[in-house]
């Protein structure tokens, strides 16, 4: 699929990331309230894109990764809270910082294991912090979270002054800003030699063992970065939702990395970022509809896994959708755009 | 008698599975340049003694020396370093990258670029170019850019190969590089392979079972059976030797 | 430690043990047959668990009174045969039809379940722990060398002994036994033998799914059942196989007695470090003895 799926280059990163910024003050202004949506959604993108370095080219599910974006967001948290701090790149280091320290540890041990072991030693791990989070609450706030002030952006750009709005959409360019950087790295890192050791050793591991790669190091490497990106993803998200609480480290918020990465589409690059701005409206949607989200989580999430294993960008494989796309070049070609 | 140091010396090697003796005292030498093919029926322990030759698995005892240096408690990523690659049974590939990166990773491998991460496997042109020639060598350029599941048997079969040899070790074990394809094909993808070990001159260990394919290439036959070694030797040796035809040949080379 | 300190600790240990082997035995038996290893499990042992809070404490106490014996033998009745529906209609068909597509597949689809049952739980019985521990106060207690100890727990110890006793004999001893455990090492020669495997793969879920639902079941007087507990049973659980090993009777009942040990343990003296501790042994077994006691070697 690598040479033939859609949209794995970085001029599609830069497409979407400029309709991510286009549609910004298009959607305030025809639906307002919804555009802190594209912001979540891009954010987590960034989460989804750490998980599926792991799952899609590494072959390790992880049913954990919302510990790395707990850490990620209680290094903001807990940083402003206790020692002042503001200035947002530097939160975001020390999030990332512990994000790898911490998936060193795991990792250590847990990527010698595959399948359920990989999936439940990381699930656990993130549980375990959860449970700290919500019993150490003289240190954490418990179930209350911390609250967030504005953050100083760029070191010296400080956003308390700014107003509600006039915030959300200053965050949102940052951001994009971040999310844009993140993925060409990624796209990068998935396409190295290094990323196509990683699929060597998910699709044939005793091949890459016999290519002399030691196998465990290069597993151990991608859940580092896998984690890093869902750490950073973590601490960006704590400014915009003015609150951090243990639910950014619960068992669902992990589940919930898993559902975009899918519905989007693992088997492409685009997948998860694609999967993750689809389901921050999504979610929305269906919370003003039921109270139930979960279900209909949990339900589409096996739907998708039946009867759509390709997700969302594996539409474009269809016949239909080809023909629009040859319908379109052919119209570039004619009208030179 | 050969009087340099071998490259290749197994003395007695040892390897049980429970009560199944898949390689039971085997010894043999190999010396630079040498071309043996290993016969023997299923379950002879011909994979076992690759698997073991390779690091794949370790001996229960017995001594592997390369060069002279005993390496049989080293790692198989060690001995991929020392200049010993092997090819899998079964077509052993990423089955989600085209032919062309396959090779190519099997390059930056041995170029130590693994980790390389912020440049793409594509803007490596010098190793995209190793793999096209390598390719070329074996007659594999023509579907370079299809996934494994695109290309016919013999391809995969090849690919496999090619993967081993984009080491360039000094000694290649190939495990049934024929093996699952037609018999019509079988002749050509040893014919390929064969002639891209001449060009370049590693001493190969390569397990087949096809008789006509073995008597026609080999100019040394080691046989097993039953986790020993038959017979050992050239082609007309092994042939007029009773107990080998016993086992392996049922008398269509008497 | 005192003397009655240690007795109730080796008895607490031996009833968390019996709710856990029987989790984890389930588990095996799925697994054996299917190679799934179904994260939704521990769901059906919280949906046993609820159905006993809820019947007991809305009809079975209301209609009967605290007859000892009602209370014990009806709700749990009811509730492995909730389990057991529930599960034919929810799980079953999604572990057939799950069967042999990988475990990235199996793990999101029972994940996913997981996430369904948890969300349904909260549906039908709200967000407030529910207990009735009516059978648990009705059977008073025993002296444990000068202090009293539950009689329950003990009554439930002899209940998992037995029921394990029976399903080693179903294993061991019958011919269905044997077709099972022929499953789980070549299905193919078993389908060759004439026996259908669909059909045995449904016994294995069934079977699996009482012993879930019982233990569910024998759980809920002594403690109250909330949401988030079918994921505390899978963590336990599933730190039980690694100990044991993942496809091995034996080896997964000798995991469920050590993990058990240690939770125990923890739960006495450092109840904020249950999870630590049980991952902490989970790693170090993984470190020492990937394969586990049993080592995975079939049933
Ligand atoms: N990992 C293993 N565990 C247990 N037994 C094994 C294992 N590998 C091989 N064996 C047994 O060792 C013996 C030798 O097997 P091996 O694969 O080396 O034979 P072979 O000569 O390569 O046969 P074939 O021609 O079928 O490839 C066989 O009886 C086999 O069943
Ligand atoms: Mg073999």
């Amino acid at each position: 699929m690598v040479r033939r799926e859609i949209g794995n280059n970085i001029r599609s990163i830069v497409i979407v990331a400029v309709i991510a910024g286009l549609l910004y003050p298009v959607i305030s202004s025809i639906m307002p309230g919804w555009e802190v949506m594209l912001t979540y959604g891009i954010i987590l993108a960034i989460a989804a894109l750490g998980f599926n370095l792991l799952f899609n080219y590494t072959g390790l599910l992880s049913f954990g990764h919302a510990a790395f974006v707990g850490l990620g967001a209680y290094a903001v948290g807990l940083s402003v809270k206790y020692i002042g701090l503001r200035i947002l790149e530097v939160q975001v280091l020390i999030g990332v910082l512990l994000s790898a320290l911490l998936a060193l540890i795991v990792g250590f041990i847990a990527v010698r294991y595959r399948g359920i072991f990989f999936a439940i030693l990381m699930l656990v791990t993130a549980q375990i912090l959860w449970g700290f989070y919500v019993k150490f609450y003289h240190i954490t706030g418990g179930t209350d979270g911390i609250r967030i002030p504005r953050p100083t952006l760029f070191f010296i750009y400080d956003t308390t002054g700014l107003g509600y709005h006039a915030f959300n959409m200053v965050y949102h360019y940052y951001a994009l800003l971040w999310f844009t950087v993140l993925a060409i790295i990624m796209w990068y890192i998935v396409n190295s030699p290094f990323g196509y050791t990683l699929r060597v050793i998910k699709d044939a591991e005793t091949r890459a063992v016999a290519l002399g790669v030691n196998v465990n190091r290069y597993r151990l490497l991608a859940l580092v970065i896998s984690a890093i990106y869902a750490g950073i993803a973590g601490a960006l998200y704590a400014p915009i939702n003015r609150l951090v609480t243990p639910d950014l480290a619960y068992w669902t918020l992990s589940g919930k990395i898993v559902f975009m990465s899918i519905l989007g589409g693992t088997m492409y690059f685009l997948g998860p970022i694609i999967g993750a701005l689809t389901y921050v409206y999504l979610e929305t949607i269906a919370q003003r509809i039921t109270i139930h989200w979960y279900l209909i989580l949990g339900i589409t999430i096996i739907a998708i896994m039946f009867f759509m294993p390709r997700g969302l960008l594996g539409l474009t494989e269809l016949e239909g959708f080809k023909k629009m796309a040859r319908l379109f070049s052919a119209l570039r070609l004619q009208f030179k755009f | 008698m050969n009087t340099e140091t071998p490259l290749l010396e197994v003395s007695n090697l040892r390897k049980y599975f429970g009560g199944v003796r898949a390689v039971d005292g085997v010894s043999f030498r190999v010396y630079e340049g040498e071309l043996i093919f290993l016969i023997g029926p299923n379950g002879a322990g011909k994979t076992t003694l690759v698997n073991l030759v390779s690091g794949y698995l370790k001996p229960d005892s017995g001594l592997i020396a390369f060069n002279g240096r005993d390496i049989s408690r080293l790692d198989m990523a060690s001995r991929v370093k020392l200049g010993i690659a092997r090819s899998f049974q079964f077509v052993n590939v990423s089955w989600s990258i085209s032919l062309l990166e396959n090779i190519a990773i099997a390059i930056a491998s041995r170029r130590g670029i693994n980790l390389s991460m912020l440049r793409s496997l594509e803007s490596h042109t010098d190793v995209i170019e190793e793999a096209i020639q390598l390719a070329k060598l074996v007659g594999l350029e023509k579907n370079l850019d299809k996934l494994p599941l695109e290309v016919s048997q013999g391809d995969r079969k090849i690919l496999d190969v090619v993967m081993t040899l984009a080491l360039k070790p000094k000694l290649l074990l190939l495990d049934e590089p024929t093996s699952g394809v037609s018999t019509r094909d079988k002749f050509d993808i040893i014919d390929r392979i064969v002639s891209a070990i001449k060009a370049t001159g590693i001493s190969s260990i390569i397990v087949e079972h096809d008789m006509d394919i073995v008597f026609s290439y080999a100019n040394r036959i080691i046989a097993m059976h039953s986790g020993r070694i038959l017979a050992d030797g050239p082609p007309e040796d092994v042939r007029s030797r009773e107990d080998v035809r016993a086992v392996l040949l049922g008398g269509l080379y008497a | 430690m005192s003397l009655d300190t240690l007795a109730r600790y080796i008895l607490d240990t031996f009833f968390f043990a019996s709710l856990i082997s029987l989790i984890v035995s389930g588990l095996n038996i799925i697994y054996g047959v299917m190679r799934i290893v179904n994260l939704a499990h521990a769901s059906l042992f919280t949906l046993g668990a609820y159905t006993v809070a809820w019947i007991t404490a809305n009809y079975i106490v209301k209609i009967f009174g605290s007859n000892l014996i009602l209370l014990l033998v009806l709700p749990l009745t009811i509730a492995v045969i909730v389990t057991v529906l529930v599960s034919l209609v929810m799980v079953t068909p999604l572990l057939r039809y799950s069967y042999g597509k990988g475990d990235a597949f199996q793990l999101i689809v029972t994940f996913a379940l997981l996430i369904i049952f948890e969300e349904l739980f909260q549906i039908v019985w709200g967000r407030m722990p529910l207990a009735a521990n009516d059978a648990f106060f009705a059977m008073g207690t025993v002296n444990l060398f000068g202090s009293p100890y539950p009689l329950y727990k003990v009554f439930v110890i002899i209940v998992a002994f037995l029921i394990i006793l029976a399903l080693w004999l179903l294993t061991y001893r019958t011919y269905l036994g044997l077709l099972l455990r022929a499953t789980s090492m070549d299905s193919e020669m078993v389908q060759a033998l004439g026996a259908n495997v669909i059909r045995l793969i449904v016994v294995a879920i069934i079977t699996a799914s009482l012993l879930a639902g019982l233990g569910g079941a024998l759980y809920v007087p002594t403690a109250s059942v909330a949401l988030g507990l079918s994921l505390d049973v899978l963590i336990v659980a599933f730190v039980g196989l690694v100990i044991g090993g993942l496809g091995s009777f034996i080896g997964s009942l000798i995991g469920a007695l050590i993990v058990s040990i240690f939770r125990t343990l923890s739960i006495y003296f450092f109840p904020e470090l249950e999870l630590v501790i049980l991952f902490t042994v989970a790693l170090i077994v993984l470190i020492f003895k990937p394969e586990g006691i049993g080592g995975g070697k079939g049933w």
